[in-house]
């Protein structure tokens, strides 16, 4: 019993970190309806960001957590402005298609050796790890860094879309993108903030996940990334706690089908999760109907 | 100088021309309705005015000032506010923050600012609210703030459209057939609410209506449209006789079995 609680915080900690990930494909999709496939990329990005920081450039760590959430922020503003705002009237399909390029493009340029290289390396942890056990049950420290970091971003991203003008405009824009233009909002300005916010709770989802897994190369993105996309849609792609819902469920499937059923299985049962959902319910656990139209 | 000067405007969509050498000037302080068939291009003006769609040629003024290549949202805050043929609220949305969210976007302080709380950023966000309430309460929505603009029936939808275009303070307010589907009371109210903002803010306003009882009864001047230019001009009474207006909305006599 012990054994099985024990799987379900590991997979709540590998949750938190694809909430973070998905958090940023549905604001992004809500607001310009693209699948931002170079999602994923940002998330190394900010792993590498982050771990440079506080091995090389000796920060503390938090303060290497808010470097690569600035640096990513300021990445994810730059690849819309040049990757997807000139396509923006184009058929959706050119955006998606560029997006796939900024992806592969992030992959590779990292992959140079004066970039961060191809190959893996290992994490050196930023602070001693600790374990406990409470009623029998291990966690460690990190499963608590990871809990507090991500509950205190989820905490500000509600503060900013519901307390705040940004987060009011944010709201308008995703409903109805030229009423907001004719309204007096910024509507290019409002989507490079989406944009920054999105890049920047990947990037710290990027670091907890370096830290907690402890490797990283440039093609570390990949597989979180779809995972988190598939969370984003599970939990119906443009609303905002669904990512979290679907993110928690996918954390979940990941640790406990490689526990109970086989580690070689567990991409498997993830993905299919996706295909189900677009074949029964495409709207998404969250979604009770059609995303609506710009 | 006129408040809104349009001189030989075109506009094609592919192959078809939306809008064909027009020519409109609307005065400081009137109350225009333009008027015409299906299709004549009314809401492309507006379109055009607003600057969602760009011209294909000529030239649009407002207070002297071309908008040309000018961002939909800048030519908001230069004073030209709509509403639209069919309702485009903020649907999720609550109708206080559908108001909000266009008092918001005018006001200058910071994100920083906001964050911090500083007494300026807390102060604009009073009077917003404030603001916001009084529009509101203005168009009669004021105890339904707290409620999702979509749950409101469709003539307090219209309404609220209107506050929000408010939120503006416009100079110019377009109306893009403010009174389609209402039933005749509403109708009534919403000939009421025109006259009452457009005394109070100073308003000029361009109308788009189809019922002519609303055009008659409100407008100083009507326009007619029809295959994307002006055909007839006028007071509403000439407007009625007149026989190319009589032909763009019945057909010429005899030409059609």
């Amino acid at each position: 019993m012990a054994g099985v609680l024990e799987q379900i915080l590991n997979g709540l900690q590998l949750g938190f970190v694809y909430a973070l990930i998905a958090l940023g494909y549905t604001m992004v999709y809500g607001i310009i309806r693209l699948i931002n496939f170079a999602h994923g990329d940002i998330f190394m990005v900010g792993a590498f960001v982050g771990v440079l920081g506080y091995t090389v450039w000796g920060l503390p760590f938090p303060v290497a957590v808010g470097v690569a959430m600035l640096v990513c922020a300021v990445l994810g503003v730059i690849i819309e402005r040049l990757a997807y705002r000139p396509l923006r009237y184009a058929p959706r399909i050119a955006a998606l298609i560029s997006a796939i390029g900024v992806s592969l493009f992030l992959e590779y340029f990292c992959s140079l050796n004066f970039v961060f290289g191809p190959n893996y390396r290992v994490v050196p942890r930023p602070f001693e790890v600790t374990s406990f056990s409470v009623a029998g049950v291990t966690a460690s420290n990190i499963m608590v860094v990871v809990t507090v970091v991500v509950i205190a971003l989820l905490g500000a991203l509600q503060y900013l879309l519901f307390r705040t003008r940004t987060g009011k405009a944010m709201r308008a824009v995703s409903q109805d993108h030229d009423a907001a233009r004719l309204m007096g909002i910024n509507v290019d300005s409002v989507i490079s903030t989406t944009f920054a916010v999105g890049s920047a709770l990947a990037a710290a989802g990027g670091v907890l996940y370096a830290v907690a897994y402890r490797q990283i190369w440039p093609f570390l993105g990949i597989m979180p990334g779809l995972k988190a996309f598939t969370a984003a849609v599970l939990g119906g792609i443009g609303i905002v706690p669904g990512a979290v819902l679907g993110a928690l469920i996918m954390g979940q499937v990941d640790v406990l089908s490689a526990a109970y059923v086989s580690s070689q299985f567990r991409d498997a049962i993830g993905f299919s999760i996706l295909i189900l959902v677009l074949l029964v319910r495409p709207t998404g656990l969250l979604g009770s109907r059609q995303p609506e139209k710009v | 100088m006129p408040e809104l000067e349009i001189a030989g405007l075109d506009k094609s969509f592919g192959g078809l021309k939306a809008v064909s050498g027009l020519n409109l000037a609307v005065e400081e302080g009137e109350l225009v309705g333009l008027i015409g068939p299906n299709g004549a291009g009314k809401t492309t003006v507006f379109n055009l005015v607003t600057g969602l769609v760009p011209a294909t040629s000529g030239e649009i003024r407002f207070r002297g000032r071309s908008l040309r290549g000018l961002a939909p949202h800048r030519i908001f805050r230069l004073g030209i506010a709509r509403t639209f043929q069919n309702i485009r609220l903020f649907r999720e949305t609550t109708v206080l923050d559908n108001v909000l969210v266009v008092l918001d976007a005018r006001s200058s302080y910071g994100l920083a600012a906001a964050a911090l709380r500083t007494r300026r950023a807390v102060a604009e966000q009073e009077r917003a609210r404030r603001e916001a309430r009084e529009l509101l309460d203005m168009v009669g929505l004021g105890s339904r703030a707290g409620e999702l603009a979509r749950s409101l029936p469709y003539g307090a939808q219209r309404r609220l459209e209107m506050a929000r275009a408010l939120a503006g303070y416009p100079h110019l307010l377009l109306l893009d057939e403010p009174a389609a589907g209402m039933n005749p009371s509403e109708v009534r109210d919403l000939c009421g609410l025109i006259r009452d903002v457009k005394r109070r803010f100073g308003l000029t306003v361009l109308l788009i209506e189809h019922q002519m009882g609303v055009v008659m009864n409100l407008c100083s001047r009507v326009v007619v449209m029809d295959f994307g230019q002006v055909i007839a001009e006028g007071s509403p009474s000439d407007i009625q006789r007149h026989s190319r207006v009589l032909e763009a909305y019945l057909g010429k006599r005899g030409s059609r079995s």
